[in-house]
């Protein structure tokens, strides 16, 4: 009875987990520009519906795939060169998490989706210039030359001696 | 002296959508270089992993370049 009570509440604390989550999709590239942003508002509304709290994303951008993405719409595969990449970083616990992750995958509207988990602090680091710092040229260390006094006199001596 | 660039950049999450910073750790055939070649630590070679398998399923990065 003891060892029922004990799984029930780690049954309990499962669902209550509170877990931070990130997920990045591929919309179609069909879409027009002028129709992305109602898209990516009702994907977006979709997180809120299901209870999860927002706490950053990027808007989608176009950007040429690495390679050719098949993706079956309609019963109909259908391959993809290009799409928009954006991404949205929520709040949610565990089972609200999966539910989201059923809904995605039937959304017609992405190529692809993935979902992690991650911290709410933001992972981007900062861009620096990498090819500056091993491929660019160094600059020569400068060479400080002592300023030696200037004697006047041998200065005119040694135009005379030109002169002449 | 072996030094891991993540450590000395400070860097603690490796994001599979830093694909600048990922490449850095491809051949031009775009495989994954060994850690002997990457110098970063063991944890940190695991996460490397990870993003770059991320970043190539979502096709920021490819699988083989030619």
């Amino acid at each position: 009875m003891a060892k029922k009570n004990e799984e029930e509440v780690v049954g309990e604390e499962k669902e209550a987990r509170l877990g931070v989550y990130e997920v990045g999709y591929i919309m179609l590239p069909t879409i027009a520009e002028e129709n992305l942003g109602e898209e990516v508002t009702l994907f977006k509304d979709m997180f809120i519906e299901q209870g999860a709290t927002f706490i950053s994303d990027e808007y989608p951008k176009l950007i040429e795939l690495a390679y050719e993405m098949t993706r079956s719409i309609a019963n109909k595969k259908q391959k993809f060169s290009y799409g928009y990449f954006g991404w949205v970083k929520f709040e949610c616990n565990t089972n609200q998490a999966s539910l989201i992750k059923d809904i995605l995958s039937k959304n017609e509207k992405l190529v692809r989706f993935l979902m992690i988990k991650t911290v709410r602090e933001n992972t981007m680091s900062v861009k620096r210039a990498y090819g500056k710092q091993e491929g660019g040229k160094r600059r020569p260390a400068q060479k400080h030359e002592e300023a030696t006094p200037i004697d006047e006199e041998v200065i005119d001596k040694e135009i005379e001696a030109l002169v002449v | 002296m072996k030094q891991d660039y993540f450590s000395s950049n400070n860097i603690k999450h490796i994001d599979y959508k830093d694909v600048d910073v990922l490449k850095r750790f491809l051949t031009p055939s775009a495989r994954m270089l060994a850690r002997r070649r990457t110098d970063v630590t063991a944890k940190n070679q695991r996460k490397l992993a990870e993003a770059i398998k991320r970043a190539r399923f979502m096709g920021l990065l490819p699988y083989i370049a030619k």
